[in-house]
C-alpha cells in the first residue's frame, strides 16, 4: 500500500500579539498514512491535535505559523504550495469535517446548495448537475427522503442529521484523505453509532484515508488502525492499535487507558492520573509528563525524552524504553 | 428502610406559547410518568439521550421546577408540602453539582466565600471562625490546599473547579447530592480523579446520589441502581450490574452496544439504530421508541407498555407482556 | 510569526487606534489634564471667571495682534479672561457629567437589575415606563424638565439623570436575562439563598463591567446635552462658566470675527466627549468581549 501522507518534524507555534509569548502549540510531529488507512490522533486540551489538523490543511488562524517540517501528500510537499495551489487541495483532494455541525454550515444556504457548492467549485458543475449529484450524495450519507431533504436548511434538522451533510460535503468531490476533527462528540451516543459506522463503510467504498482527531480511546479503539498519542504538542506513542491497547509504552498511555471505566468490569477504583494537562505556553522541564508520571527517572525532569523503537511500527518517546 | 427520595408518577409538561394570547395546546412532554427510588447511602444512575427528561428530572428533585403532576417524596414527607422551614430543611439535605465547571462559580467571588455560601446562607448562627472551620474541612475532603479559599475560581483548571463545586455540594452535610453530567466537561485524564473522589466520598460520608450522564460506562461504574429513560419515560430500570450486563429493553441494548468499546477487540452486537429521537413535543404514540425500534410488533405503536418486573429488573416493553412471553417472542 | 514583522504591527496599531494591548494614552492623557484643570481651578485659572473688566471687552488671544499676554485665550463680551472662563468650566462639565452619568448609572442599573431578575409585573412596568421614556428625544424632554423645574445646577444633574436612566436599564436588563440562566445563580437558589441575595451577591457584580462601559461611552452624550442645555439658557445659570453656554454667548460675536469666544469651548466640548468615547471604546473591549456587539 502506497504511502497516502507523510508527515515529518511538524512544527506550529502560537505568537502574541506583541510577539513576546510563544506557545509550541504542535513540536516536532512525525508520522505516515497509508491508502485506506485510518489514523487516529489522540490528545486532551492542550495536547496540539486540533492545530495539527489544522496545520495539514495550512487554516490556521492569524498568530499561528507552521515554523518547521514536510507534509508530502501523494509525493508532494503541501507547505511549499502557493495558496491558490492549495485551494485546489482542500474540499477535492483532502476534506476536513469539525466538531460543530451547526457552525460548520451556513444557516442561510439551504443544504442542496451547501453540499452542491464543493462539486460547483472543483468540478465545474452547472447548478443542476451539481444538484443531481447532491442527492445522491444524501443518499449516500443514508438521509431519508434525499429529494425533500435538499432543499431544507440546516436549523430544520437534527445534530445527526446536520453531522451526515456535513459528511456529505466533505466526501462530494471524492477525496484520498479524510480529516476528522473530534466530529462526534456533540452527538448523542446511538446517533454517533450510526455515524461511525457510516464513516466506516464510506472509508470502505472510497477507499478513503481518514485521520481522526478525538479524545475518545473508544473511538479509536472502534475506528482506527494505528494510533498516535499527542500530549503537550508532541507524539508521546504511536503504533498499530492492537499493540498501544495490548502493551501501551508510555506511562501517560497506559495512564489513559487504565483510567476509563469500563462496562462489564468490577467497580474498583479507577487509575486516576495526578495533576492536570500543562498550559502550552508554559511547558515543564524535560519530559513534559513528567509531573505526573508515576514512573519517572531523575533525568525525566532535565532531559527531554528521543523518539525509540518499541516494537513494529511502534514508536514511544520515554527514558523508560531506551 | 424508607428511601431517601421517591419520585411516584411525576410529570412535568412546559406549555409552549401558541398566538397572541397564549392558550397552550401544544407541550413539551418533558417528564411523563417517572417513578424511582433512591435509597440512602447509593446511588442511581440516569441515563439516556437528549430530550430523554433527565435534566428536567434533576430540576424537579432540586426544587428548580415543580412537577404538572405526581409527588416526590423526601424522607417520606412530600416536597409539594414544605413549609418555609421544611424548605430550608430540604436545602440542608439536597445539593447539586452541574455540567459545566466554568459556569458553576461566580468568577466575581473569591472561592471561600463560594463554598461557604450555603453555610452562611442557611446557619446563619455560625460563627465566622465555625464558618472557617467547616470549609477548612470541606477543603480537605475533596484534596484542595486551604490557601484556595483566597483565590477566584480563574486560578483553577477545570477538574480542579469541579472540586470547588464538590466541597460547596457538601458543606451542609447534605445527605443526596444531584450530580448532572460532572465529568463529561473535563479532560479524560481528569475524569477518574473526579470519579474516584465521588465514590471515596459517598462511602465516608454515606452520601447519596443521583448520577445523571451520557457516559454509561461511568454511569455504569458509580451506580447501585440504574434507570434508561427514552422521551420522558424510564424504560428499563435495575441494579446496575444487572442492567449494564444483559439488558432487556430493547433501546437499552442499543444504548449499551452503541457505547463505544474500550479494546479494538471488544466484540459488542452492533445495534445501529434507524432514524433520530423524536422530539418531546411530539412523541410517537403507544410505545415511544416505537418507531427506532428493531423488534416493533404492530401493537406498539397503539399500546403504551407499563414497567413489568422482567428477569429481576423493571422493563416496558410488549416484547415481555406475559402473552408474548408464552408465544415465544422474546428475543 | 517573523518576529520583526510582528512588532511592527504593534507599533503602528498602538500609535494609530489604542487598541487592546496598550492603554489608550491620548484619552487617558486628556481627561486627566481636564481633571486636574477642574480640581485646582482656583489655583490655575489666572483670573476670576466671573468678573470681568469691561475695559478689556473682546480682546484676541495672544498669539494675535491687539492679544496681551495677561488673557492667553482672549476675552468674552464683558471682559472676563475666556482661560479662566474654560478652566472653570471643565469644573462644571465634569461635575455635570460624572454625577450625572453616576445618578443614571445608579438608578438605571438598579431598575435593570429588578426588572430582568424578577420579571413578571415588575419587568412589564420598569420596562413600559423605559419605552415611553425612550421614545422621547432626550434633549426635548431636558428642555422641558428644565424649563419646569428651573435652571440650577443640581437640578440638571437630576434632570439628565433622569433623562438617562433608561439606556441603562435596557442594557443591563439584557445582561440579566442570561446570567440568569447560568450554572451558579441555580446553583444559588438550590443553597438557599433568597432572591435579594442572588441579585446583589450574583448578578450586580457580574453587571457592574457592562454598566462601567455604558457609562464612560453616556458621558460624552450627558456632556453635550449639558452643552445644549446651557446653550439654549436653560442649563447652568450665569454667571457661572459653562462651555455650552460660553458658547451661546459667544454666538452673537462670531459675524464680527471674534472666533475664539465659539471655537475655544467648542473644541474643549469635542475633546471632552471624544476623549470619553475613546476611553469607552476601549474599556468595552478591554472588560467584556462578549460587549463588542454594543
Amino acid at each position: 500500500m502506497a504511502t497516502l501522507l507523510d508527515v515529518r518534524g511538524l512544527s506550529t507555534h502560537y505568537v502574541s500579539a506583541r510577539g513576546t509569548r510563544v506557545t509550541r502549540a504542535v513540536e516536532d510531529v512525525s508520522f505516515a498514512l497509508d491508502d485506506g488507512e485510518t489514523l487516529g490522533i489522540v490528545g486532551e486540551s492542550g495536547s496540539g491535535k486540533s492545530t495539527l489538523a489544522l496545520s495539514l490543511l495550512r487554516l490556521l488562524p492569524p498568530g499561528a505559523r507552521t515554523v518547521a517540517g514536510t507534509v508530502r501528500f501523494d509525493g508532494e510537499d503541501l507547505m511549499r504550495k502557493s495558496e491558490a495551489e492549495m485551494r485546489h487541495i482542500r474540499g477535492k483532494r483532502i476534506a476536513m469535517i469539525l466538531q460543530d455541525p451547526m457552525a460548520s454550515l451556513n444557516p442561510l444556504f439551504t443544504v442542496g446548495d451547501q453540499v452542491a457548492e464543493p462539486l460547483r467549485v472543483h468540478e465545474g458543475q452547472s447548478r443542476r448537475g451539481a444538484w443531481e449529484r447532491a442527492r445522491g450524495l444524501l443518499g449516500a450519507v443514508r438521509i431519508s427522503a434525499p429529494d425533500m431533504r435538499v432543499r431544507n436548511y440546516p436549523h430544520e434538522l437534527s445534530g445527526g442529521m446536520r453531522q451526515r451533510i456535513v459528511g456529505a460535503i466533505a466526501i462530494s468531490c471524492g477525496p484520498r484523505l479524510l480529516i476528522a476533527d473530534e466530529p462526534t462528540t456533540s452527538l448523542d451516543v446511538t446517533i454517533q453509532a450510526q455515524y461511525l459506522a457510516l464513516l466506516r463503510d464510506l472509508q470502505r467504498a472510497q477507499r478513503l484515508a481518514m485521520i481522526f482527531i478525538t479524545h475518545n480511546l473508544g473511538i479509536v479503539a472502534r475506528m482506527c488502525d494505528a494510533v498516535a498519542v499527542m500530549y503537550a504538542g508532541r507524539i508521546v506513542e504511536s503504533g498499530p492499535v492492537r499493540q498501544i491497547f495490548n502493551a501501551p509504552k508510555h506511562p501517560y498511555t497506559r495512564a489513559l487507558i487504565e483510567s476509563i471505566p469500563r462496562l462489564g468490569e468490577a467497580n474498583g477504583r479507577l487509575t486516576a492520573i495526578e495533576g492536570q494537562p500543562p498550559d502550552p505556553a508554559a511547558l515543564p522541564e524535560g519530559c513534559a509528563f513528567h509531573p505526573r508520571c508515576p514512573a519517572r527517572l531523575e533525568k525525566c525532569a532535565t532531559e527531554r525524552p528521543r523518539d525509540s523503537i518499541v516494537g513494529a511500527g511502534h514508536r514511544t518517546a520515554c527514558w523508560l524504553h531506551g | 428502610m424508607t428511601p431517601l427520595l421517591e419520585a411516584r408518577n411525576v410529570v412535568k409538561h412546559f406549555p409552549v406559547r401558541r398566538g397572541l394570547f397564549g392558550g397552550s395546546d401544544k407541550a413539551v412532554r418533558a417528564v411523563d410518568d417517572v417513578s424511582f427510588m433512591i435509597e440512602p447511602g447509593s446511588t442511581l444512575g440516569l441515563v439516556g439521550e437528549s430530550g430523554c427528561g433527565k435534566t428536567t428530572t434533576a430540576k424537579l428533585v432540586l426544587l428548580l421546577e415543580r412537577p404538572t403532576a405526581g409527588e416526590i417524596r423526601f424522607d417520606g414527607e412530600s416536597l409539594a408540602a414544605l413549609d418555609a422551614e421544611g424548605l430550608r430543611r430540604y436545602r440542608h439535605s439536597v445539593q447539586a453539582v452541574f455540567q459545566d465547571p466554568y459556569a458553576s462559580l461566580n468568577p466575581r467571588m473569591r472561592v471561600g466565600a463560594i463554598i461557604a455560601e450555603p453555610l452562611v446562607t442557611n446557619e446563619r448562627q455560625l460563627s465566622s471562625a465555625e464558618v472557617a472551620a467547616r470549609l477548612q474541612k470541606v477543603l480537605d475532603l475533596v484534596g484542595l490546599p486551604a490557601r484556595a479559599a483566597q483565590l477566584f475560581p480563574h486560578e483553577f483548571s477545570g477538574g480542579q473547579r469541579q472540586r470547588i463545586a464538590i466541597a460547596r455540594a457538601l458543606t451542609l452535610s447534605p445527605r443526596l447530592i444531584v450530580l448532572d453530567e460532572p465529568v463529561s466537561a473535563l479532560d479524560v485524564s481528569i475524569r477518574a480523579q473526579i470519579l474516584n473522589l465521588l465514590k471515596d466520598l459517598q462511602r465516608e460520608l454515606g452520601l447519596a446520589y443521583l448520577f445523571i450522564a451520557h457516559d454509561l460506562a461511568a454511569v455504569a461504574h458509580m451506580s447501585h441502581v440504574i434507570a434508561v429513560m427514552y422521551l420522558g419515560r424510564v424504560v428499563e430500570s435495575g441494579a446496575a450490574r444487572t442492567v449494564a450486563r444483559e439488558p432487556r429493553h430493547p433501546y437499552t441494548k442499543a444504548l449499551f452496544a452503541a457505547a463505544l468499546p474500550s479494546h479494538p477487540d471488544d466484540s459488542r452486537d452492533e445495534i445501529v439504530l434507524a432514524g433520530d429521537v423524536p422530539s418531546p413535543l411530539n412523541p410517537p404514540p403507544g410505545c415511544r421508541f416505537h418507531t427506532r425500534c428493531p423488534h416493533v410488533m404492530p401493537h406498539c405503536s397503539t399500546d403504551e407498555p407499563a414497567l413489568a418486573s422482567v428477569d429481576g429488573r423493571d422493563v416496558a416493553c410488549h416484547l415481555y407482556d406475559p402473552a408474548a412471553v408464552s408465544s415465544g417472542a422474546r428475543s | 510569526m517573523n518576529g520583526s514583522r510582528a512588532a511592527t504591527l504593534t507599533t503602528t496599531w498602538r500609535l494609530a487606534a489604542f487598541r487592546t494591548e496598550g492603554l489608550p494614552i491620548f484619552p487617558i492623557a486628556i481627561l486627566t489634564v481636564l481633571a486636574v484643570l477642574a480640581i485646582f481651578a482656583d489655583v490655575i485659572a489666572p483670573h476670576d471667571p466671573q468678573v470681568g473688566l469691561l475695559g478689556e471687552r473682546f480682546r484676541p488671544p495672544a498669539w494675535q495682534q491687539g492679544g496681551s499676554t495677561a488673557h492667553l485665550l482672549g476675552t468674552d463680551h464683558v471682559g472676563r479672561d475666556v482661560l479662566s472662563r474654560l478652566i472653570f468650566g471643565a469644573r462644571v462639565s465634569m461635575v455635570v457629567g460624572f454625577t450625572a452619568v453616576i445618578f443614571a448609572g445608579v438608578v438605571g442599573t438598579v431598575l435593570g437589575i429588578l426588572a430582568g431578575y424578577l420579571g413578571g409585573w415588575v419587568d412589564q412596568v420598569i420596562m413600559r415606563i423605559t419605552d415611553a421614556w425612550l421614545a422621547l428625544p432626550a434633549l426635548t424632554f431636558a428642555i422641558f424638565l428644565a424649563a419646569i423645574v428651573g435652571p440650577s445646577e443640581m437640578n440638571i444633574v437630576i434632570i439628565l439623570g433622569a433623562v438617562y436612566w433608561t439606556r441603562y436599564a435596557r442594557v443591563v436588563r439584557g445582561e440579566v436575562l442570561s446570567l440568569k440562566e447560568r450554572d451558579y445563580v441555580r446553583l444559588a437558589i438550590v443553597a438557599g439563598c433568597s432572591k435579594r441575595t442572588i441579585m446583589r451577591r450574583h448578578i450586580l457584580p457580574n453587571v457592574v463591567n457592562s454598566a462601567i462601559v455604558l457609562a464612560t461611552l453616556m458621558l460624552g452624550v450627558v456632556i453635550v446635552t449639558e452643552a445644549a442645555l446651557s446653550f439654549l439658557g436653560v442649563g447652568v445659570p450665569p454667571p457661572k462658566p459653562a462651555w455650552g453656554l460660553m458658547l451661546a454667548d459667544g454666538k452673537k460675536g462670531l459675524m464680527a470675527g471674534y472666533w475664539w469666544l465659539t471655537v475655544l469651548p467648542g473644541v474643549c466640548i469635542m475633546l471632552m466627549v471624544l476623549s470619553a468615547n475613546l476611553l469607552g471604546d476601549w474599556l468595552r473591549v478591554k472588560l467584556d468581549p462578549q460587549l463588542r456587539q454594543l
